[in-house]
């Protein structure tokens, strides 16, 4: 289970979380939603344990070796090859050579194995970070922004892959400002801004309570009714 | 170890696609063979030693500065430590191969330079301390830089000062003096003395300013100096790594 408990974190003097509490239950898709600078990133470096928290607790449930990543930089290595960027993670984690041609197809950059990252486009390397994410069948998977820079065709392979890795068993905990992916993806969301939670649970549920359930469930209008965010901020996050 | 060796691996596919730090391992061997064709004697010989001497200091540390200073860049050494690398098998993998990858060129100059046997095998443990010393100074470089120019900036002075050490050994007595305590000053007397040594087994005519060829080297000496920079090296490492870390 992913736990935050009164997590506080402040750089320099900007309060950028304020008392955060979630819980993520075991094999549950969590979706933390909000614009720019709202927080997110700084939540998942958080429970990655990239940076400590002021004050508060926090538990992934999981071992580093349990856990993916698919951040917003990417970090691979642009002169390999997308097959040598996950050879390197398949040695580490000491998974078969046959899984990194898996996760290839699974993100479908199986033709593109012998070719340089530094080629690739920005969506296709979101989608080789992905695999390098999911190669090891981690049980919690932490996806920053994971359909950002993609096409929608392919944005719906992603959900698709993200819909099968649940499945599995996979808790999945991520961050988007894209309102129809959270309803279509999660189980539960947390609505962030400014650093504070101000609304959480089941997207349809949230609709239905703040009267944004028409003939969809409209989660991006009950984010501009509780924050007073413009569509324009949310989209300028999107970006 | 699995990490340290897929990190070495991730390091062999990496080299030749990394021109500017390939280059350093081929040139030096190759300039090396061109000056001793234009030099006779034991004037070429002492020439490429120099080569040795400078591809020993300079190709590993920049080999293992930039690579650190990429994964900072890049954010790659995050994800390495997200996914359980340890920082001591990360820089495992990093120095081993520069070792290793250093060794290689270092034969090719035993081979140039005429030198067989016992005298090659102690060349290229030379080579491959030297090598090891410069690799751990290279990590140290590359803990403080946030990115490859910045990287750069730090190792160009640090990599021309160890490199002049022996060449200016030769002119100044306060230099030499230092040298003696540096790990390129001895490599280079050492790596000469077997140059010569092997010289003088070999050839059919003897200069007479070689005739009664005296050892420069105290071996034992030479290696503990060797040995003794990368270990004060390892210990600045220690120092910066727990006062700035290694988190990417």
């Amino acid at each position: 289970m992913i736990m935050m408990k009164n997590i506080v974190k402040t750089f320099g003097t900007q309060r950028v979380l304020d008392n955060i509490n979630f819980e993520v239950a075991d094999g549950e898709v969590f979706g933390l939603l909000g614009p720019s600078g709202s927080g997110k990133t700084t939540i998942i470096n958080i429970l990655s344990k990239l940076i400590n928290q002021d004050e508060g607790e926090h538990t992934t449930g999981a071992s580093s070796l349990e856990t993916g990543l698919m951040l917003e930089h990417d970090g691979l290595y642009g002169r390999l090859t997308c097959q040598q960027n996950l050879d390197l993670f398949a040695g580490i984690y000491n998974v078969d050579k046959s899984k990194v041609q898996q996760a290839l197809d699974s993100v479908g950059l199986g033709d593109a194995a012998k070719k340089p990252v530094a080629k690739l486009s920005k969506g296709m390397r979101q989608r080789l970070a992905l695999a390098r994410a999911i190669l090891h069948a981690p049980k919690v998977l932490f996806l920053d922004e994971p359909t950002s820079a993609l096409d929608p065709n392919t944005a719906l392979g992603i959900h698709d892959l993200i819909l099968g890795l649940k499945a599995a068993g996979t808790t999945i905990f991520l961050t988007t400002h894209n309102m129809d992916e959270a309803v279509a993806l999660c189980d539960n969301v947390a609505l962030l801004h400014k650093g504070n939670i101000v609304e959480y649970g089941n997207p349809v549920d949230i609709c239905k309570k703040h009267d944004s359930f028409k003939t969809v469930p409209d989660l991006e209008s009950v984010f501009i009714k509780l924050t007073g965010t413009t569509k324009e901020e949310l989209k300028e996050g999107a970006k | 170890m699995n990490a340290t060796i897929a990190l070495f691996k991730k390091q062999l596919n990496d080299l030749p696609k990394n021109i500017s730090v390939t280059m350093m391992f081929v040139m030096f061997p190759a300039i090396a063979f061109l000056i001793g064709n234009f030099f006779e004697s034991i004037d070429g010989i002492v020439m490429q030693v120099n080569f040795a001497m400078m591809m020993a200091s300079m190709g590993p540390m920049i080999l293992v500065a930039n690579t650190i200073a990429e994964d900072n860049e890049y954010k790659s050494l995050r994800f390495l430590i997200m996914a359980g690398v340890k920082p001591g098998q990360y820089l495992a993998g990093l120095i081993s191969f520069a070792v290793v990858i250093s060794a290689i060129p270092m034969v090719a100059f035993a081979l140039m330079m005429g030198i067989t046997g016992q005298n090659m095998l102690l060349f290229i443990a030379l080579g491959i301390g030297a090598c090891l010393s410069a690799s751990v100074l290279g990590a140290v470089i590359g803990l403080f830089s946030k990115n490859v120019q910045q990287c750069s900036a730090l190792y160009t002075p640090v990599m021309m000062v160890l490199a002049f050490i022996p060449f200016l050994s030769q002119f100044n007595e306060a230099v030499e003096q230092i040298g003696r305590f540096v790990f390129t000053g001895q490599t280079f007397q050492a790596m000469a003395d077997l140059a010569i040594d092997s010289y003088i087994s070999n050839a059919d005519y003897i200069p007479y300013y070689l005739a009664d060829f005296p050892s420069f080297t105290d071996l034992p000496f030479a290696l503990a100096v060797i040995g003794g920079n990368a270990l004060l090296f390892a210990i600045l490492f220690a120092v910066a790594y727990s006062r700035k870390g290694l988190k990417g």
